[in-house]
């Protein structure tokens, strides 16, 4: 053990034993939070996905539904022409399984690129890939934003380094808010992963909101029904 | 150029002559206040949030030891290095090892006060080390040559058309002021040295005890490049920058954002429990966490002013503080700025040298109200401003000054004079002018007494207000 931590610890435990003067907090705080934060939870699954969308908005990200597979190819067909990009990367998991098959037969002229075919070089050839699609593991209502875990689905990188990025959601793991999601998901999950609420941004420069700062300037939320 | 808050008389004369840097200033905080307000009017708990984090920041802070030895074991568990620096030398000493055993010639890092506090930059550029700051607002000081002047914004005090003269003189790109176009730049720029360099320095905002994770939030994306596209992280951590568990993030989250950018939530919130896990052996080979005492364990051991370690670096105590509207963040002379550096900066640099930062504040209780873990500021600086006082570092004119005062407020027929004298003389000065007084100047003038006295004056309105 170094000796600074000894020095450091020793100290802290000299200071810890001087009672402090701070004023505690009161004893029905927990409960008084908990049920404020449940009064506002949303219930019904309308009302939570009318929020999430409003909230995805709001924070300059655009919002699809698509009920089946084809619609959800067909819009992500609709951005990739919208940017005159032909070359698109998908991570692992099954909507991007699913979504990237049907691109591939349907249209030639795409280059379909799988994250977890790219073995060497990959942060580099990750970097030449201006458009991704990626799988959100759940979305968040309240603050419009998705959660990814770093995970084997080689989803976090590609989605950094891209210009673009289309973020399949499955409409069923949509909840209301940080604290329910925080409730639902293992803590080896809870330490290994990223909240995204919308494009990289910056307002640096004369408080001037500016899209694109280093990771994606447009940033797509496609929420599939389908399960 | 080393700045210290012993100079901050000189920086504030400076400050308050540059029209330029106080309008920027008073644009950028007045939209963050209006931000930050709208927000937390839609939160009908915020009151209760705001007790809640406190008691969380209690909770850690009053059993430091035994939270920082549970963070300590779990980040073993998850494959972090853990260093313990006494210092800002240590801390320096610690980074540059890591880096020469390493081989590293290239370095990026994300926006984070502590590297500031302890001068990691120079020391790595000193060692022939390539050093890039890679926020935007970080990038363009560092272009500067000088400090960020914010808490979260760091180049608050440049107009666009400062940072288009920046970048023509500094990267010989043609002069834009356009901000898309600057931000192209710097992205172009800051892109290559992503992917080419050796190691990734960041700070921390929360490390989780229970869990050994760090939390880093943020809104441009460069720290999620900074940790995961070199081939070895380094997190410099302040010792109190733990909270209990995952249980207690989402508290904070709920209020960081919000009282640092008016935003619900920041645009990325990165979670990291270790280095490269995942089969594509993306991210980070090697972790280091540093844990930072310099100063702060002497802090907790003060029971009156231990709480000012609860700040979680928001910065929503600068832009609702009427002085730091005025005056900006680079008069404080040091990292910390604004009503918790002047909490700060006697408590890390020593009675002598921040004798004068307590009294950088109008006491108007702002900050208080709008810190989120609420730290009781304005009282934190009275008992500085005491201390200081009966130290006897407080100037002498000011020591002769308050004895005089102290002698009339004790005789009231002399002090009825004294406070009906200056109106009187008053008027053999020209009308618009008032009494040249030591340490006031054009932008900051001390103004004219009322004619009656402040006696006759106040008993006036007292009757006109029946």
């Amino acid at each position: 053990m170094s000796k600074s931590r000894e020095i450091i610890l020793r100290s802290l435990k000299e200071a810890t034993n001087i009672p402090s003067s701070l004023k505690s907090a009161p004893g029905d705080i927990d409960k008084k939070i908990d049920s404020q934060l449940m009064s506002m939870r949303l219930k019904e699954r309308v009302s939570i996905i009318k929020l999430f969308e409003k909230e995805l908005i709001s924070v300059s990200t655009e919002f699809y539904r698509a009920e089946n597979y084809e619609k959800g190819a067909g819009i992500v067909r609709k951005i990739l022409k919208e940017e005159g990009d032909v070359k698109i990367c998908f991570s692992d998991g099954r909507l991007c399984d699913v979504i990237s098959r049907i691109l591939k037969i349907e249209a030639g002229e795409i280059e379909i690129v799988k994250t977890a075919e790219i073995t060497s070089n990959r942060k580099e050839k990750l970097a030449s890939i201006s458009f991704s699609v990626a799988e959100a593991s759940f979305g968040i209502a309240e603050t419009g934003s998705l959660c990814f875990f770093y995970d084997n689905t080689g989803t976090t990188l590609s989605f950094f380094l891209s210009e673009v990025v289309i973020a399949l959601v499955r409409e069923k793991t949509i909840v209301h808010d940080q604290f329910e999601l925080f409730d639902r998901i293992s803590q080896e999950n809870l330490k290994n992963m990223v909240f995204v609420s919308g494009p990289s941004r910056t307002a640096d420069i004369e408080k001037i909101l500016i899209l694109g700062a280093h990771g994606p300037r447009r940033f797509v939320v496609l929420m599939m029904d389908e399960d | 150029m080393k700045t210290t808050p012993l100079r901050i008389k000189k920086y504030v004369k400076q400050s308050l002559q540059n029209d330029l840097m106080r309008a920027a200033v008073r644009k950028a905080t007045a939209i963050a206040v209006e931000k930050r307000q709208k927000l937390v009017d839609e939160i009908p708990y915020w009151e209760i949030l705001r007790k809640k984090n406190h008691s969380y920041k209690r909770e850690v802070i009053e059993n430091l030891d035994r939270y920082l030895l549970r963070f300590e074991s779990e980040c073993k568990k998850n494959n972090f290095q853990v260093h313990w620096a006494i210092d800002s030398e240590e801390a320096r000493r610690i980074v540059l090892k890591i880096a020469k055993e390493n081989n590293v010639k290239k370095v990026v890092k994300s926006k984070s006060l502590t590297t500031e506090e302890i001068h990691l930059n120079s020391a790595l550029i000193e060692e022939g080390i390539e050093t890039i700051e890679t926020d935007l607002g970080e990038y363009i000081v560092q272009l500067e040559g000088r400090t960020p002047s914010h808490l979260t914004m760091p180049a608050l005090h440049l107009s666009r058309q400062d940072i288009g003269r920046l970048f023509s003189e500094k990267l010989g790109v043609d002069y834009t002021d356009d901000p898309s176009g600057l931000l192209s730049i710097a992205r172009k720029r800051l892109r290559g040295h992503f992917l080419t360099a050796d190691m990734g320095i960041t700070g921390v905002n929360f490390g989780i005890a229970e869990t050994g994770a760090l939390c880093i939030i943020e809104n441009e994306a460069n720290a999620h490049l900074t940790v995961y596209l070199p081939r070895i992280h380094v997190a410099i951590m302040g010792i109190e920058k733990v909270i209990p568990s995952t249980k207690s993030l989402p508290y904070f989250l709920k209020v960081l954002p919000v009282s640092a950018t008016g935003q619900k939530c920041s645009t990325y919130v990165n979670i990291i429990g270790g280095p490269t896990q995942n089969k594509f052996k993306e991210g980070p080979g090697q972790v280091h966490v540093i844990l930072l005492d310099n100063g702060r364990s002497k802090i907790l051991k003060d029971p009156e002013l231990r709480e000012s370690l609860f700040c979680i670096r928001c910065g929503a105590c600068l832009n609702i503080c009427p002085v730091y509207q005025q005056i900006g963040g680079h008069a404080y002379g040091w990292v910390y700025m604004g009503p918790i550096g002047c909490v700060l900066i006697p408590q890390y640099l020593g009675l002598s040298e921040g004798k004068y930062a307590p009294f950088l504040s109008s006491l108007c209780y702002a900050c208080y109200k709008n810190c989120p873990v609420q730290i009781e500021i304005p009282n934190h600086l009275l008992k500085l401003r005491n201390r200081i006082v009966k130290a006897k570092k407080s100037m002498l004119l000011e020591r002769i000054f308050i004895a005089l005062w102290a002698y009339l407020i004790r005789h009231p027929k002399l002090y009825r004079f004294a406070t009906w004298f200056p109106g009187r003389v008053q008027l053999l000065i020209p009308k618009g002018r008032s009494f040249p007084v030591p340490g006031y100047i054009k932008e900051r003038s001390i103004g004219r007494f009322d004619s009656k006295g402040f006696r006759k004056r106040y008993y006036d309105l007292l009757k006109e207000s029946r």
